[in-house]
């Protein structure tokens, strides 16, 4: 996954995808050059300091792991849902 | 309310203006670090107890935040995403899970935990590169305030506290303070820290209330109910101004006042001279959150798209589809006005981490801009496709910086022909006919002007480089700096040059540098007789004013009389004394001119 909106994985986007991930019964990681964080943490997203262009794999384990995965990646393709 | 002491002088701090406007008031202090808290070890039994207390405090916090949602003012409602963020942090594992563990781990109140998992979070920020996201540290500050407040049952001023209308003073404002300022009541915010780019700082300026940041130590310097004078544009704010000063400011202040009913009222109309002169005026941006400014500002088209920070935002080089993606939007939200894509421009004083440029000597004479895309065909490709791409989504064109002559203009069109045929061999959609620019910023690419204007469809003049190379100055070398002088009168004969050969060819001239969006220049460009005019968004009223207050013909003469001028001091004296004669009602653009003069006696008499 890239990341493709403009000001990277801030405050908005990071939260979304917390929040999103947490919806999911399986745990969630966001991996960034080999470093994983829990994508149900808004903080940890944020530290992982993503900016705009930056490579991300989505890694999900757990019941609905498959459901997860599809559905945060969609998230991240369309740039949050953001316009700017 | 406190008054200042009789003979108190008046102090004049400086700051970053972030949200433009003149005013005059009270100042009210917003405490915000004066929290104490006692730290102290606890008893096992005291654990489950303490973590009670701040389980609590989470969930009153998270109660406040939503409360701040719900009634968010419609104008502020894009903004809730950030106090949305906020309420996810209360309940976030490094803050919460965090701060219950240390309270059980290392037997410590609930006040001391929340200050250990803080210090954890702070320093995890401190690592990152990318300043935005950096900045998101100031949420987790703010939480955890809210927190601590909570958990301590202190209070801090509140903002519903302020009955008259009063300049707020604070060491930092949150997201969520500026959601409750009102308007009516706030004159403007003052803080120690902050950025252009902070929160308060974006918010300040949706709300329209005047605003200056780090200023470093506004509550120390400031006294509570002293009177201030506030100008979020310059970023100075005067305290305990005397009678001079005040009256000084009020009369800006009524000025800037009326100036912006008639910029609001005016800004759409065209930028035409009185005896009919049409000239295009648009906007150079850099970052797609400039948009909705270009179209409020009444720009008919974007002059200048600068694509560096694409390329700066990120670790690897941007793929094409990222770059596509950003044209693209642009190019959707200015249609039916044309957007002006310049390609890439690094090297010299801009550096992008991503590209490996050698150190340089000289870099401002070094290998940057076509020059570098010309030397990395697969980055100038990728850019060149994602381009042509988005020309289909709106009024699409290209401009390429720094050309100094024919063979690289050739070379560039080459590139873009290759480009376009690889599209079409893949059926990708793009605009054939889409109108190809160059910069003129080289001293050669003026005097080649006419060879060059029969393969391209207009030119744009860059002044800031123009002027540099003109004039053997690198700007960024303190010891020359100085020697910037846009109005020197081999600066003015280049820009002359190169219009008439543009006009020859049957082409436009635009000019995209600093010098465009200069009030005070603007009847001398209207004399050379430039197309467009392409300038930073928030300087476009003051420039179509001064074009509508314009007559073509005398503007023309005054040009022929500045290009037989013999220095830049000349130059300025006849040009300060067309403005006081032609535009007897805005002193000052010739002040500005003035104070140039001025500066300029200085430094002769002592150097």
């Amino acid at each position: 996954m890239t990341i493709s909106n403009r000001l990277g994985l801030h405050a908005r986007p990071a939260a979304r995808f917390a929040r999103m991930a947490s919806g999911f019964r399986s745990r969630v990681w966001l991996v960034r050059d080999g470093e994983a964080v829990d994508g149900k943490s808004i903080l940890e997203v944020l530290t992982l300091a993503c900016p705009k262009g930056t490579r991300l794999i989505i890694r999900a384990s757990g019941p609905d792991a498959q459901l997860a995965v599809d559905t945060l990646c969609q998230l991240v393709t369309d740039s949050f849902g953001e316009l700017d | 309310m406190a008054h200042p002491p009789e003979n108190h002088r008046p102090t004049v701090l400086k700051g970053i203006g972030v949200s433009p406007g003149i005013v005059l008031g009270p100042v009210f202090h917003l405490n915000r670090d004066r929290l104490r808290y006692p730290r102290r070890r606890i008893e096992p039994a005291e654990v489950a107890p303490e973590q009670a207390r701040f389980e609590d405090a989470v969930a009153r916090a998270a109660a406040n935040i939503e409360d701040l949602i719900q009634d968010l003012p419609e104008e502020l409602r894009e903004h809730s995403g950030i106090l949305e963020s906020q309420r996810l942090m209360l309940k976030d594992r490094m803050l919460y899970d965090r701060t219950l563990r240390i309270i059980e781990e290392e037997g410590v109140n609930a006040e001391w935990a929340l200050e250990k998992a803080l210090a954890h979070v702070r320093g995890l920020f401190r690592q990152i590169r990318d300043p935005y996201i950096r900045d998101r540290v100031e949420d987790v500050e703010y939480v955890s305030r809210q927190l601590l407040r909570l958990l301590t049952g202190q209070r801090e001023t509140d903002i519903d506290e302020i009955d008259e209308p009063a300049i707020v003073v604070a060491h930092d404002l949150s997201p969520a303070d500026t959601t409750r300022m009102r308007p009516d009541r706030i004159l403007a915010f003052l803080t120690d820290v902050g950025s252009r780019t902070s929160h308060t700082a974006i918010m300040a300026r949706s709300l329209g209330i005047p605003a200056v940041v780090g200023l470093e130590n506004a509550t120390g310097a400031i006294a509570p109910g002293e009177q201030v004078i506030v100008d979020g544009m310059t970023g100075e704010v005067i305290v305990g101004p005397d009678e001079t000063m005040r009256r000084h400011f009020l009369e800006r202040r009524e000025k800037c006042i009326r100036q912006r009913l008639d910029f609001i009222h005016h800004s759409h109309l065209p930028a035409e001279t009185r005896d009919g002169y049409r000239v295009k005026i648009k906007a150079n941006i850099e970052l797609l959150d400039e948009i909705p400014t270009v179209i409020e500002y009444g720009a008919e088209g974007i002059g200048l798209f600068r694509t560096e920070f694409l390329y700066l935002a990120s670790r690897s080089l941007p793929s094409e589809d990222t770059l596509y993606r950003a044209y693209r939007e642009v190019a959707e939200r200015l249609a039916p006005y044309p957007v002006t894509i310049r390609t890439l421009d690094i090297g010299g004083d801009k550096f992008v981490s991503t590209v490996s440029l050698g150190d340089e000597i000289n870099p401002a004479l070094g290998l940057r801009a076509t020059r570098l895309c010309l030397k990395e065909p697969k980055l100038f490709r990728t850019q060149l496709r994602a381009i042509l791409r988005a020309s289909v989504h709106g009024d699409v064109r290209i401009l390429f910086p720094m050309i100094s002559g024919h063979m690289e203009i050739l070379a560039v069109k080459e590139h873009l022909e290759a480009t376009r045929e690889e599209l079409r061999r893949e059926g990708v959609p793009f605009r054939d006919d889409l109108p190809v620019g160059i910069m003129i910023e080289v001293p050669t690419a003026v005097t080649m002007a006419d060879v060059l204007a029969r393969e391209v469809d207009f030119f744009s003049i860059g002044t800031n480089d123009l002027i540099q190379y003109a004039l053997a100055i690198d700007r960024v070398n303190e010891h020359v700096a100085h020697l910037y002088e846009p109005l020197h009168p081999g600066v003015l004969r280049l820009i002359r040059q190169a219009t008439e050969a543009a006009h020859q060819a049957g082409i436009e001239v635009a000019m995209c540098g600093e010098m465009a969006g200069e009030a005070t220049y603007v009847p001398v460009l209207l004399g050379m007789g430039l197309d467009e005019l392409s300038m930073n968004a928030l300087a476009i009223p003051r420039v179509k004013r001064m074009i509508r207050l314009s007559d073509q013909e005398a503007c023309r003469r005054l040009a022929g009389d500045l290009l037989a001028a013999s220095t830049a001091r000349e130059v300025r004296e006849r040009l300060a004394d067309f403005l006081d004669q032609h535009y007897p009602g805005d002193f000052e653009a010739a002040t500005d001119l003035y104070t140039a003069l001025r500066a300029e006696d200085t430094a002769a008499s002592t150097a």
